[in-house]
Protein backbone atom coordinates (compact mmCIF):
# COMPACT_ATOMS: atom_id res chain seq x y z
CA UNK A 1 0.00 0.00 0.00
CA UNK A 2 1.15 3.35 -0.76
CA UNK A 3 2.45 5.74 1.99
CA UNK A 4 -0.93 8.33 0.67
CA UNK A 5 -3.51 5.78 1.48
CA UNK A 6 -1.77 4.85 4.75
CA UNK A 7 -2.13 8.66 5.91
CA UNK A 8 -5.64 9.22 4.32
CA UNK A 9 -6.82 6.24 6.66
CA UNK A 10 -5.02 8.06 9.99
CA UNK A 11 -7.06 10.66 9.26
CA UNK A 12 -10.11 8.75 8.43
CA UNK A 13 -9.60 6.68 11.38
CA UNK A 14 -9.09 10.08 13.52
CA UNK A 15 -11.98 11.78 11.47
CA UNK A 16 -10.21 14.52 10.58
CA UNK A 17 -10.26 14.53 7.13
CA UNK A 18 -11.39 17.90 5.27
CA UNK A 19 -14.51 17.39 3.11
CA UNK A 20 -11.75 17.62 0.00
CA UNK A 21 -9.76 14.96 1.11
CA UNK A 22 -12.88 12.60 2.08
CA UNK A 23 -13.80 12.54 -1.59
CA UNK A 24 -10.18 11.59 -2.29
CA UNK A 25 -10.85 8.92 0.62
CA UNK A 26 -13.88 7.72 -0.64
CA UNK A 27 -12.59 7.72 -4.10
CA UNK A 28 -9.57 5.60 -3.36
CA UNK A 29 -11.91 2.75 -1.27
CA UNK A 30 -14.16 2.90 -4.69
CA UNK A 31 -11.15 2.34 -6.87
CA UNK A 32 -10.28 -0.28 -4.80
CA UNK A 33 -7.04 0.85 -3.59
CA UNK A 34 -8.35 1.05 0.20
CA UNK A 35 -10.03 -1.67 1.51
CA UNK A 36 -13.10 -0.80 3.87
CA UNK A 37 -12.47 -4.25 5.85
CA UNK A 38 -9.25 -3.02 6.87
CA UNK A 39 -9.56 -0.06 7.99
CA UNK A 40 -12.21 -1.16 10.21
CA UNK A 41 -10.34 -3.80 11.53
CA UNK A 42 -7.75 -1.04 12.21
CA UNK A 43 -10.09 1.07 13.92
CA UNK A 44 -11.43 -1.67 16.18
CA UNK A 45 -8.05 -2.06 17.48
CA UNK A 46 -7.60 1.58 18.30
CA UNK A 47 -10.57 1.19 20.09
CA UNK A 48 -9.30 -1.60 22.29
CA UNK A 49 -6.48 0.45 22.74
CA UNK A 50 -9.05 3.28 24.17
CA UNK A 51 -10.34 0.99 26.22
CA UNK A 52 -7.43 -0.11 28.00
CA UNK A 53 -6.90 0.97 31.68
CA UNK A 54 -4.10 3.13 32.03
CA UNK A 55 -1.52 1.39 34.00
CA UNK A 56 -0.82 3.20 37.46
CA UNK A 57 2.35 3.73 39.37
CA UNK A 58 2.66 2.25 43.39
CA UNK A 59 3.14 4.86 45.39
CA UNK A 60 6.57 4.56 46.09
CA UNK A 61 7.14 6.07 42.54
CA UNK A 62 6.05 9.59 44.41
CA UNK A 63 7.71 8.63 48.03
CA UNK A 64 11.00 8.22 46.33
CA UNK A 65 10.77 11.44 43.82
CA UNK A 66 10.01 13.65 47.25
CA UNK A 67 13.06 12.03 48.41
CA UNK A 68 15.29 12.74 45.73
CA UNK A 69 13.77 16.36 45.49
CA UNK A 70 14.77 17.19 48.68
CA UNK A 71 18.40 15.85 48.51
CA UNK A 72 18.74 17.94 45.37
CA UNK A 73 17.16 21.37 46.94
CA UNK A 74 19.81 20.77 50.64
CA UNK A 75 22.77 20.19 48.04
CA UNK A 76 21.58 22.96 46.11
CA UNK A 77 21.64 25.30 49.41
CA UNK A 78 25.17 23.93 50.81
CA UNK A 79 26.68 24.71 47.38
CA UNK A 80 25.42 28.39 47.74
CA UNK A 81 26.86 28.44 51.34
CA UNK A 82 29.54 26.92 50.28
CA UNK A 83 31.02 28.36 47.40
CA UNK A 84 34.41 27.70 47.00
CA UNK A 85 36.58 30.41 46.53
CA UNK A 86 37.78 29.49 42.96
CA UNK A 87 33.67 28.81 41.28
CA UNK A 88 33.51 32.88 43.09
CA UNK A 89 36.43 34.07 41.10
CA UNK A 90 35.46 32.33 38.36
CA UNK A 91 32.08 33.51 38.35
CA UNK A 92 32.94 36.72 39.12
CA UNK A 93 35.33 37.46 36.62
CA UNK A 94 34.47 34.95 33.54
CA UNK A 95 31.01 35.21 33.78
CA UNK A 96 30.10 38.07 31.96
CA UNK A 97 31.99 40.85 29.72
CA UNK A 98 31.91 42.91 33.31
CA UNK A 99 33.57 40.12 34.83
CA UNK A 100 36.44 39.65 32.08
CA UNK A 101 37.34 43.52 32.04
CA UNK A 102 37.43 43.79 35.25
CA UNK A 103 40.02 40.96 35.48
CA UNK A 104 42.04 42.27 32.52
CA UNK A 105 42.39 45.59 34.95
CA UNK A 106 43.29 43.49 38.02
CA UNK A 107 46.18 41.91 35.76
CA UNK A 108 47.55 45.22 34.49
CA UNK A 109 47.30 46.54 38.09
CA UNK A 110 48.99 43.41 40.07
CA UNK A 111 51.43 44.24 36.70
CA UNK A 112 51.89 47.62 37.20
CA UNK A 113 52.94 46.82 40.94
CA UNK A 114 55.31 43.98 40.13
CA UNK A 115 57.40 46.15 37.41
CA UNK A 116 60.08 46.71 38.50
CA UNK A 117 61.21 50.32 36.38
CA UNK A 118 58.61 52.30 38.63
CA UNK A 119 58.38 56.17 37.77
CA UNK A 120 56.07 59.05 37.89
CA UNK A 121 55.78 59.20 34.06
CA UNK A 122 55.45 55.54 34.17
CA UNK A 123 52.92 56.05 36.95
CA UNK A 124 50.63 58.41 34.99
CA UNK A 125 50.50 56.63 32.03
CA UNK A 126 49.39 53.65 33.88
CA UNK A 127 46.71 55.47 35.56
CA UNK A 128 45.81 56.70 32.22
CA UNK A 129 45.89 53.36 30.86
CA UNK A 130 43.47 51.88 33.44
CA UNK A 131 40.99 54.74 32.91
CA UNK A 132 40.75 53.80 29.42
CA UNK A 133 39.99 50.30 30.57
CA UNK A 134 37.49 51.24 33.08
CA UNK A 135 35.53 53.58 29.56
CA UNK A 136 36.01 50.83 27.76
CA UNK A 137 34.45 48.82 30.08
CA UNK A 138 31.29 50.75 30.77
CA UNK A 139 31.00 51.44 27.25
CA UNK A 140 30.54 47.86 26.79
CA UNK A 141 28.23 47.37 30.06
CA UNK A 142 26.09 49.73 28.13
CA UNK A 143 25.51 48.18 25.38
CA UNK A 144 25.10 44.56 26.96
CA UNK A 145 21.61 42.85 26.63
CA UNK A 146 20.79 42.63 30.62
CA UNK A 147 19.40 45.70 31.67
CA UNK A 148 21.23 45.41 35.15
CA UNK A 149 24.61 44.86 33.49
CA UNK A 150 23.56 48.52 31.46
CA UNK A 151 22.71 49.75 35.14
CA UNK A 152 25.86 48.85 36.71
CA UNK A 153 27.64 50.34 33.37
CA UNK A 154 25.69 53.77 34.26
CA UNK A 155 26.63 53.58 37.79
CA UNK A 156 30.26 52.61 36.76
CA UNK A 157 30.36 55.76 34.93
CA UNK A 158 30.27 57.98 38.41
CA UNK A 159 33.61 57.03 39.11
CA UNK A 160 35.10 58.18 35.49
CA UNK A 161 35.72 62.33 34.54
CA UNK A 162 32.85 64.11 33.36
CA UNK A 163 35.10 65.66 31.14
CA UNK A 164 35.75 62.70 28.76
CA UNK A 165 34.18 63.13 26.20
CA UNK A 166 33.84 59.58 24.81
CA UNK A 167 32.05 58.73 28.68
CA UNK A 168 29.22 61.46 27.99
CA UNK A 169 28.65 60.79 24.73
CA UNK A 170 28.00 57.26 25.52
CA UNK A 171 25.95 58.08 28.66
CA UNK A 172 23.67 60.88 26.57
CA UNK A 173 23.38 57.73 23.45
CA UNK A 174 21.95 55.65 26.29
CA UNK A 175 19.89 58.12 27.46
CA UNK A 176 18.43 59.00 24.61
CA UNK A 177 18.23 55.31 23.17
CA UNK A 178 17.91 53.09 26.20
CA UNK A 179 14.69 50.18 25.52
CA UNK A 180 14.33 50.65 29.61
CA UNK A 181 13.34 53.59 31.20
CA UNK A 182 14.98 52.90 34.50
CA UNK A 183 18.20 52.78 32.46
CA UNK A 184 17.41 56.09 31.09
CA UNK A 185 16.53 57.03 34.59
CA UNK A 186 19.35 55.96 35.78
CA UNK A 187 21.58 58.00 32.97
CA UNK A 188 19.76 61.32 33.50
CA UNK A 189 20.56 60.79 37.47
CA UNK A 190 24.28 60.50 36.61
CA UNK A 191 24.15 63.03 34.20
CA UNK A 192 22.41 65.67 36.39
CA UNK A 193 25.32 66.52 38.78
CA UNK A 194 27.12 68.09 35.70
CA UNK A 195 24.82 70.52 34.48
CA UNK A 196 27.76 73.15 34.86
CA UNK A 197 29.20 71.52 31.28
CA UNK A 198 27.80 73.27 29.04
CA UNK A 199 27.73 70.41 26.83
CA UNK A 200 26.20 68.31 29.04
CA UNK A 201 23.69 71.25 29.84
CA UNK A 202 23.03 71.90 26.05
CA UNK A 203 22.43 67.86 25.36
CA UNK A 204 19.95 67.23 28.57
CA UNK A 205 17.95 70.17 26.68
CA UNK A 206 18.55 68.58 23.03
CA UNK A 207 17.13 65.02 25.09
CA UNK A 208 13.98 66.51 25.98
CA UNK A 209 12.49 66.16 22.68
CA UNK A 210 13.76 62.69 22.13
CA UNK A 211 11.96 61.39 25.24
CA UNK A 212 8.58 59.43 24.75
CA UNK A 213 7.77 58.44 28.02
CA UNK A 214 5.89 60.70 30.70
CA UNK A 215 8.64 59.78 33.08
CA UNK A 216 11.37 61.16 31.57
CA UNK A 217 9.63 64.05 30.24
CA UNK A 218 8.29 64.92 33.69
CA UNK A 219 12.08 64.11 35.07
CA UNK A 220 14.06 66.45 32.91
CA UNK A 221 11.40 69.18 33.34
CA UNK A 222 12.33 68.82 36.77
CA UNK A 223 15.71 69.34 36.34
CA UNK A 224 15.10 72.04 34.41
CA UNK A 225 13.38 73.92 36.86
CA UNK A 226 16.42 73.06 39.54
CA UNK A 227 18.60 74.31 36.94
CA UNK A 228 16.76 77.30 35.96
CA UNK A 229 17.09 76.34 32.13
CA UNK A 230 15.46 79.16 29.83
CA UNK A 231 16.70 77.54 27.13
CA UNK A 232 14.45 73.99 27.67
CA UNK A 233 11.19 75.71 27.60
CA UNK A 234 11.06 75.93 24.45
CA UNK A 235 11.82 72.43 24.34
CA UNK A 236 8.60 71.49 26.82
CA UNK A 237 6.53 74.01 24.36
CA UNK A 238 6.96 71.65 21.70
CA UNK A 239 6.22 68.35 24.07
CA UNK A 240 2.87 70.40 24.87
CA UNK A 241 1.89 70.70 21.41
CA UNK A 242 2.32 67.03 20.81
CA UNK A 243 -0.94 65.14 20.82
CA UNK A 244 0.36 62.01 22.57
CA UNK A 245 1.95 63.76 25.31
CA UNK A 246 -0.55 62.57 27.90
CA UNK A 247 -2.34 65.53 29.40
CA UNK A 248 -0.71 65.12 33.58
CA UNK A 249 2.25 65.38 31.94
CA UNK A 250 0.89 68.68 30.28
CA UNK A 251 -0.13 69.78 33.22
CA UNK A 252 3.82 68.98 34.86
CA UNK A 253 5.23 70.75 31.89
CA UNK A 254 2.86 74.02 32.11
CA UNK A 255 3.74 73.77 35.92
CA UNK A 256 7.71 73.70 35.40
CA UNK A 257 7.88 76.26 32.37
CA UNK A 258 6.10 78.58 34.66
CA UNK A 259 8.77 78.10 37.85
CA UNK A 260 11.72 78.80 34.67
CA UNK A 261 10.10 81.68 34.09
CA UNK B 1 -6.61 25.85 38.49
CA UNK B 2 -3.66 25.17 36.51
CA UNK B 3 -2.15 28.39 37.34
CA UNK B 4 1.19 28.11 36.06
CA UNK B 5 2.09 27.02 32.41
CA UNK B 6 4.49 24.10 32.21
CA UNK B 7 6.70 26.53 30.62
CA UNK B 8 6.65 28.96 33.43
CA UNK B 9 7.07 26.43 35.87
CA UNK B 10 10.35 24.93 34.43
CA UNK B 11 11.67 28.27 34.12
CA UNK B 12 11.37 28.34 37.67
CA UNK B 13 13.13 25.07 38.42
CA UNK B 14 15.62 26.31 35.92
CA UNK B 15 16.40 29.47 37.96
CA UNK B 16 16.67 27.71 41.06
CA UNK B 17 13.32 27.35 42.43
CA UNK B 18 13.62 23.22 42.69
CA UNK B 19 10.22 23.06 44.53
CA UNK B 20 8.29 23.56 41.34
CA UNK B 21 9.50 20.22 39.97
CA UNK B 22 7.05 18.82 42.30
CA UNK B 23 4.31 19.99 40.71
CA UNK B 24 5.91 19.37 37.22
CA UNK B 25 6.27 15.83 38.98
CA UNK B 26 2.43 15.66 39.58
CA UNK B 27 1.34 16.56 36.06
CA UNK B 28 3.24 14.29 34.45
CA UNK B 29 4.64 10.90 36.30
CA UNK B 30 1.71 9.16 35.53
CA UNK B 31 1.69 9.63 32.04
CA UNK B 32 5.42 9.19 32.04
CA UNK B 33 4.92 5.72 33.76
CA UNK B 34 2.03 4.94 31.10
CA UNK B 35 4.90 5.72 28.44
CA UNK B 36 7.53 3.10 29.91
CA UNK B 37 5.14 0.88 31.36
CA UNK B 38 3.51 0.50 27.56
CA UNK B 39 7.02 0.10 26.25
CA UNK B 40 8.73 -2.41 28.66
CA UNK B 41 5.76 -4.55 30.28
CA UNK B 42 7.83 -3.79 33.49
CA UNK B 43 5.98 -1.49 35.95
CA UNK B 44 9.34 -1.21 38.54
CA UNK B 45 11.57 -0.98 35.64
CA UNK B 46 8.88 1.74 34.83
CA UNK B 47 9.42 3.48 37.67
CA UNK B 48 12.47 3.59 37.93
CA UNK B 49 12.64 5.31 34.57
CA UNK B 50 10.04 7.98 35.78
CA UNK B 51 12.51 8.66 38.47
CA UNK B 52 15.30 9.01 36.35
CA UNK B 53 13.58 11.34 33.86
CA UNK B 54 13.39 13.95 37.07
CA UNK B 55 16.84 13.63 38.17
CA UNK B 56 17.60 14.26 34.51
CA UNK B 57 15.41 17.22 34.32
CA UNK B 58 17.12 18.38 37.49
CA UNK B 59 20.79 17.71 36.10
CA UNK B 60 19.72 19.40 32.66
CA UNK B 61 17.85 22.53 33.76
CA UNK B 62 20.60 24.73 32.32
CA UNK B 63 19.64 23.61 28.89
CA UNK B 64 16.12 24.42 29.29
CA UNK B 65 15.40 27.50 26.49
CA UNK B 66 11.63 27.70 26.95
CA UNK B 67 11.00 27.83 23.52
CA UNK B 68 9.40 24.79 22.99
CA UNK B 69 6.76 22.95 24.25
CA UNK B 70 8.36 21.49 27.97
CA UNK B 71 6.23 18.13 27.33
CA UNK B 72 8.39 17.76 24.20
CA UNK B 73 11.78 18.44 26.37
CA UNK B 74 10.46 16.08 28.75
CA UNK B 75 9.81 13.23 26.39
CA UNK B 76 12.55 13.50 24.32
CA UNK B 77 14.75 12.88 27.91
CA UNK B 78 12.15 10.14 28.34
CA UNK B 79 12.73 8.51 24.80
CA UNK B 80 16.96 8.62 25.47
CA UNK B 81 16.57 7.38 28.96
CA UNK B 82 14.13 4.05 27.61
CA UNK B 83 17.08 3.80 24.44
CA UNK B 84 19.99 3.48 26.91
CA UNK B 85 17.69 0.88 28.90
CA UNK B 86 17.11 -1.03 25.83
CA UNK B 87 20.84 -0.95 24.77
CA UNK B 88 21.80 -2.04 28.13
CA UNK B 89 18.86 -4.98 28.51
CA UNK B 90 20.07 -6.02 25.12
CA UNK B 91 23.68 -6.27 26.09
CA UNK B 92 22.88 -8.02 29.41
CA UNK B 93 21.34 -11.05 26.78
CA UNK B 94 17.66 -9.68 28.33
CA UNK B 95 15.58 -10.00 25.40
CA UNK B 96 11.92 -8.76 25.52
CA UNK B 97 9.95 -10.51 24.25
CA UNK B 98 6.42 -12.46 25.23
CA UNK B 99 8.09 -14.97 27.06
CA UNK B 100 9.36 -12.28 29.91
CA UNK B 101 6.44 -10.40 29.44
CA UNK B 102 4.52 -13.54 30.50
CA UNK B 103 6.69 -13.66 33.37
CA UNK B 104 6.11 -10.34 34.56
CA UNK B 105 2.02 -11.19 34.36
CA UNK B 106 2.56 -14.43 36.34
CA UNK B 107 5.02 -12.90 38.86
CA UNK B 108 2.46 -12.79 42.23
CA UNK B 109 5.39 -10.75 43.77
CA UNK B 110 5.05 -8.38 41.00
CA UNK B 111 2.79 -5.20 42.01
CA UNK B 112 1.65 -4.65 38.56
CA UNK B 113 0.22 -8.31 37.96
CA UNK B 114 -2.77 -7.09 40.63
CA UNK B 115 -2.94 -4.04 39.07
CA UNK B 116 -3.97 -5.46 35.64
CA UNK B 117 -7.40 -6.13 35.98
CA UNK B 118 -8.97 -7.46 32.19
CA UNK B 119 -7.17 -10.04 29.73
CA UNK B 120 -7.67 -7.78 27.30
CA UNK B 121 -5.03 -5.49 28.64
CA UNK B 122 -2.78 -8.57 29.27
CA UNK B 123 -3.69 -9.73 25.80
CA UNK B 124 -3.11 -6.06 24.17
CA UNK B 125 0.58 -5.55 26.19
CA UNK B 126 1.35 -8.54 25.22
CA UNK B 127 0.16 -7.49 21.56
CA UNK B 128 2.07 -4.71 21.89
CA UNK B 129 5.89 -6.20 23.23
CA UNK B 130 5.46 -8.29 19.74
CA UNK B 131 6.19 -4.95 17.81
CA UNK B 132 9.47 -3.53 17.18
CA UNK B 133 10.61 -0.47 19.59
CA UNK B 134 9.97 1.67 16.86
CA UNK B 135 6.54 0.87 16.06
CA UNK B 136 5.77 0.31 19.67
CA UNK B 137 7.05 3.67 20.64
CA UNK B 138 4.93 5.51 18.06
CA UNK B 139 1.85 3.90 19.10
CA UNK B 140 2.46 5.02 22.54
CA UNK B 141 2.99 8.40 21.69
CA UNK B 142 0.25 8.58 19.77
CA UNK B 143 -2.63 6.25 21.15
CA UNK B 144 -1.58 6.20 24.70
CA UNK B 145 -0.35 9.36 25.27
CA UNK B 146 -2.62 11.26 23.01
CA UNK B 147 0.13 13.27 21.79
CA UNK B 148 -0.60 15.71 18.78
CA UNK B 149 1.14 14.52 15.39
CA UNK B 150 3.00 17.72 15.12
CA UNK B 151 4.76 16.96 18.79
CA UNK B 152 5.48 13.28 17.97
CA UNK B 153 7.09 14.95 14.30
CA UNK B 154 9.15 16.87 16.70
CA UNK B 155 9.80 14.53 18.86
CA UNK B 156 10.92 12.10 16.31
CA UNK B 157 12.15 14.34 13.77
CA UNK B 158 9.69 13.26 11.20
CA UNK B 159 7.07 15.08 9.14
CA UNK B 160 3.68 14.66 10.18
CA UNK B 161 2.49 12.92 7.08
CA UNK B 162 5.39 10.42 8.08
CA UNK B 163 4.56 10.03 11.58
CA UNK B 164 0.84 9.01 10.36
CA UNK B 165 1.55 6.70 7.87
CA UNK B 166 4.36 5.05 10.55
CA UNK B 167 1.50 4.91 13.28
CA UNK B 168 -0.69 3.17 10.26
CA UNK B 169 1.63 0.55 9.80
CA UNK B 170 2.14 -0.09 13.47
CA UNK B 171 -1.36 -0.38 13.93
CA UNK B 172 -1.83 -2.81 10.80
CA UNK B 173 0.80 -4.92 12.56
CA UNK B 174 -0.57 -4.40 16.34
CA UNK B 175 -4.15 -6.24 14.64
CA UNK B 176 -2.63 -9.40 13.40
CA UNK B 177 -0.50 -9.90 16.42
CA UNK B 178 -3.41 -9.16 18.76
CA UNK B 179 -5.61 -11.71 16.28
CA UNK B 180 -3.28 -14.36 16.57
CA UNK B 181 -2.51 -14.28 19.88
CA UNK B 182 -6.24 -13.96 20.11
CA UNK B 183 -6.14 -17.32 18.68
CA UNK B 184 -3.79 -18.86 20.82
CA UNK B 185 -5.19 -18.17 23.96
CA UNK B 186 -8.48 -19.22 22.80
CA UNK B 187 -7.06 -22.43 22.09
CA UNK B 188 -5.17 -23.26 25.47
Amino acid sequence: MEDKYMSLITDYIDGTLTREREKEFQQYVTEGHILMEEVNAIIEMQQKIELAEDPLPSEALSENFYVMLEEAQSRASRVEKHEGFFELLNRLFFGSTTGKLAFGIAVLVVGFFAGSNFNGSKYSELNQQITDMQEMMMISMLEEESVTERLKGVQMSSELPMTNEKVTDALFTTLNNDRSTNVRLAALSALSPYTDNPTVREGLIQSIAKQESPLMQVALAELMVEIQESKSIEEFKQLLEKEETPEEVKTTLKESIDKIM
Amino acid sequence: MDSLSDNALMLQVKDGQLDKLGLLFERYHKSLYGFFYRLTSDGDTSEDLVQNVFVRILKYKHTYQGDGKFTTWMFHMARNLFADHYKKSKRMGYKEDVEVTDRYFKDDVNAESTRIHTEELDLLQKAMSHLSVEKREILVLSKFQEMRYKEIADLLELTESAVKVRIFRALKELRVIYEKLETQSSIY
